[in-house]
């Protein structure tokens, strides 16, 4: 009955003065995915070590090394402030005094220990839609079809996977978007008998694919007072030391 | 006219669920308050709404539970059966409380009191056999509320029997505190105006309830005169709302049931939600593929949510599949029928606009409780503040409880509370789950010690995690020793330690805690 095709008539087509603003019209009816729908928040300054300024929907994330806890912590602490469950699978020796230290929303988060039950495949594939965010253990052992079929469904849903490697090198049996590779970790504030520790300083490597793939190197500062602010002096690949305040 | 009911009540339900003796000395907590104690606590002076730290000062020695409404469900399906055998009409109202109305079995058993008698002295029996003789009250009465008032009274009775005789039900409410009715606000308002007992609310005019207090204040106000609680409202299904849900192959588990039912009761849920009602009393059917065929009725003073209808029927399940083996039903259930019993206009429900609840928590808790039924519900955890000096006490992993009306509030101590001698922030981001012993040497490879007067022998120099490995890690910065001597009135769980605070050469950052002559890594920061 109401033909679209028929609403365009090819005389209009004809000068380009009428194609451009059928082109503006076009651009401007066009359905629009929110960006704040589609990345969640992350804290000031990884919002510039991230591509994307944020956590895109839908997306893995790898994090390893000495220190990744803490900033997987990081990560995920501003979207979870502003109303995203995290749901913690496996992490069983994770202290929840650090996770609500990083800020985390303590109604908000939930751990969920597969055990020796062997289901964690069932459990995470639960998760995925329901809560914003599910923070898996490395140590989890999946099969790669497992992971491939978990991480079409992550697409599908617009969860995120973080998936956290304590101490080892990030996973790589996860086609992750992200890869952040913590080193170089360095304690300030802990002399030679005396003061205590207060912030770290590391080196992070940002890789994965799309706009990430360019494998940026940046300085930040970790677990500082109070064990909220996650503050840097960013190094790009040039050398150029940039500092960029609270 | 009111229908006489009898009411089961055993308000130390969560106790005795737990298989603790009656003697032990056993409290239940909740977000922080106790929920139910054994008498042996009570007798400490753990009273129920007591907050943790100050249940623990009354009572050293207390024994905390953590609260698994799963639990006490399947264990209270067996009580449940023992009254089946006086009526066919039983309802479950909550893990520790049960109803029927007497009309039928009073008289074959010969009144009322007589009823009470054998139902009380079956269930003693039942439980006596565990050392809890004396923890049931039943109480006989014109309606549910009076009748569960009588049933706690009657407890503490010798014959653990209270008959409220017909019509008499408003005069033995009376003295009663208006807290009983279970609205908060209501309550403080009233006490407020200076009514402070039931009969004083009681007498007032209808309407002038109805104006001041809406129509929630009118149904309270039912509730003191000692009428029925149901308004005239709630009444029979208008038509069959029942939900069937077919299992092939049959279900053996009851995860893989109970995420049968919980397809079902959306469904249901919303089925009725398109008529504008809500189902205050579920019949929950099971047909197994040896024939059998098991129902129970599950009842709700207010309007079962789709969440509070699956929790039910997951309680159910559990208490038929995992209960005494003579109850439990020797084949896998091919067939899950939902069947609304009594119906009432949905209220409706507001959906919090600044904070409160909202759909993404409704989802997040949904996925949590089905995780639970896979992986059973201590698998499912959530952090608590408790306050504390070491990075494991500050703050710890509670069960998830996800059932209606946990609000979630009040969950703990404020992060900040001082408390001196705590291990200065940030804290360390792993806690070893087992016990990782370790050996901190000075410079000449002595082992190091820390003094009775909290001194250290020598300043550490390399710390070596296992004994297979020769060379240890050497330490390029440390503080301490931060002593640390806890809970010494109580000889068993009384711990005096020291602490360190190590960076290795490799970057790592550790607290490592001597207790006993023995170095241990307390906590990773990693």
């Amino acid at each position: 009955m109401f033909d679209t095709g028929a609403v365009v008539v090819p005389a209009a087509l004809s000068s380009s003065r009428d194609l451009s603003d059928l082109q503006e019209l076009a651009e401007q009816i066009r359905p629009v995915v929110l960006a704040r729908q589609a990345v969640l928040p992350v804290c000031g300054p990884l919002e510039q070590v991230i591509p994307d300024g944020g956590l895109v929907r839908g997306s893995t994330i790898a994090v390893g090394g000495v220190g990744a806890t803490s900033l997987a912590l990081q990560l995920v602490a501003a979207a979870s402030k502003n109303g995203s469950w995290v749901a913690v699978v496996g992490l069983s020796d994770l202290a929840p005094v650090a996770v609500l230290e990083a800020g985390l929303d303590a109604e908000r988060v939930a751990f969920i220990d597969p055990g020796g039950s062997g289901r964690q495949v069932d459990v995470v594939a639960a998760l995925i839609g329901a809560v914003d965010i599910v923070m898996l253990d490395s140590r989890l052992s999946l099969r790669d079809s497992d992971t491939r079929r978990l991480g079409s469904r992550l697409r599908e849903r617009g969860s995120i996977l973080v998936v956290v490697s304590p101490g080892n090198e990030p996973t790589s049996q996860w086609s992750s978007d992200l890869v952040f590779t913590v080193h170089d970790s360095r304690w300030e504030g802990l002399g030679y008998g005396h003061g205590h520790l207060r912030s770290r300083r590391v080196r992070v490597g940002v890789g994965g694919r799309g706009r990430a793939s360019r494998n940026m190197q940046h300085e930040l500062l970790l677990a500082a007072t109070g064990g909220q602010v996650a503050i840097a002096e960013c190094e790009d690949g040039g050398g150029t030391v940039v500092a960029f305040g609270r | 006219m009111n229908v006489r009911t009898l009411v089961v009540s055993c308000p130390d339900w969560p106790v005795i669920a737990t298989a603790a003796s009656a003697d032990d000395v056993v409290a239940v907590i909740a977000a922080n308050r106790v929920t139910a104690t054994s008498p042996a606590a009570r007798a400490e002076g753990v009273e129920v709404g007591l907050r943790r730290r100050d249940a623990q000062r009354r009572c050293p020695g207390l024994q905390i539970v953590d609260p698994d409404p799963d639990r006490d469900a399947r264990v209270f399906a067996s009580i449940a059966a023992l009254v089946d055998r006086f009526t066919p009409r039983v309802e479950m109202s909550s893990p520790g409380s049960l109803t029927f109305p007497t009309i039928g079995p009073s008289r074959y058993f010969g009144g009322d009191e007589a009823l009470a008698r054998l139902v009380a002295a079956d269930i003693d029996s039942a439980l006596g056999s565990s050392g809890w003789r004396g923890a049931v009250g039943v109480g006989v009465a014109d309606g549910v509320f009076a009748a569960t008032l009588a049933a706690e009274l009657a407890v503490a009775e010798s014959d653990h029997v209270r008959v409220i005789a017909q019509g008499e039900s408003a005069e033995f409410l009376s003295p009663f505190p208006v807290s009983e009715l279970g609205r908060p606000e209501l309550a403080d308002v009233l006490q407020r105006l200076g009514l402070r007992h039931l009969g004083e609310f009681a007498a007032l005019k209808v309407d002038d309830v109805v104006a001041r207090f809406g129509v929630d204040g009118r149904l309270a106000h039912r509730l003191a005169r000692g009428l029925d609680e149901r308004p005239p409202e709630v009444g029979p299904p208008p038509r069959s709302f029942d939900v069937i849900a077919t299992l092939d192959p049959p279900a053996e588990r009851v995860d893989i049931a109970a995420f049968a039912a919980r397809t079902a009761a959306d469904q249901l849920h919303e089925q009725l939600g398109g008529e504008g009602l809500a189902c205050t009393r579920l019949l929950v059917v099971i047909e197994t593929d040896s024939g059998e065929r098991l129902e129970r009725v599950w009842r709700h003073e207010g309007a079962l949510s789709s969440t509070a209808i699956v929790d039910r029927v997951r309680w159910q399940l559990d208490g038929w599949l995992n209960g005494p083996s003579a109850q439990r039903p020797t084949g896998g259930v091919t067939r899950l029928v939902l069947v609304p019993d009594e119906v009432m206009p949905a209220r409706g429900r507001q959906q919090g606009f600044w904070g409160g609840e909202t759909e993404a928590d409704e989802r997040a808790g949904r996925a949590l409780a089905r995780v639970q039924g896979m992986l059973g519900v201590p698998a499912v955890t959530i952090p608590e503040r408790r306050g504390g000096r070491g990075p494991a006490d500050v703050v710890v992993r509670a069960p998830f409880v996800g059932t209606d009306g946990d609000d979630g509030q009040g969950r703990g101590v404020a992060l900040d509370a001082p408390w001196p001698g705590r291990v200065p922030s940030p804290m360390p981001t792993l806690l070893p789950t087992e016990m990782l012993p370790i050996q901190v040497l000075d410079v000449r490879g002595a082992p190091v010690w820390v003094s009775g007067r909290g001194t250290l022998s020598a300043e550490p120099s390399t710390v070596r995690f296992n004994d297979a490995a020769r060379d240890g890690v050497s330490i390029v910065g440390w503080a301490g020793p931060w002593p640390c001597d806890e809970r010494w009135w109580d000889q068993s769980t009384h711990r005096r330690r020291a602490r360190l605070q190590l960076i290795l050469a490799d970057g790592r950052a550790l607290l490592v805690q001597i207790e006993r002559g023995n170095w241990s890594v307390e906590a990773v920061y990693d």
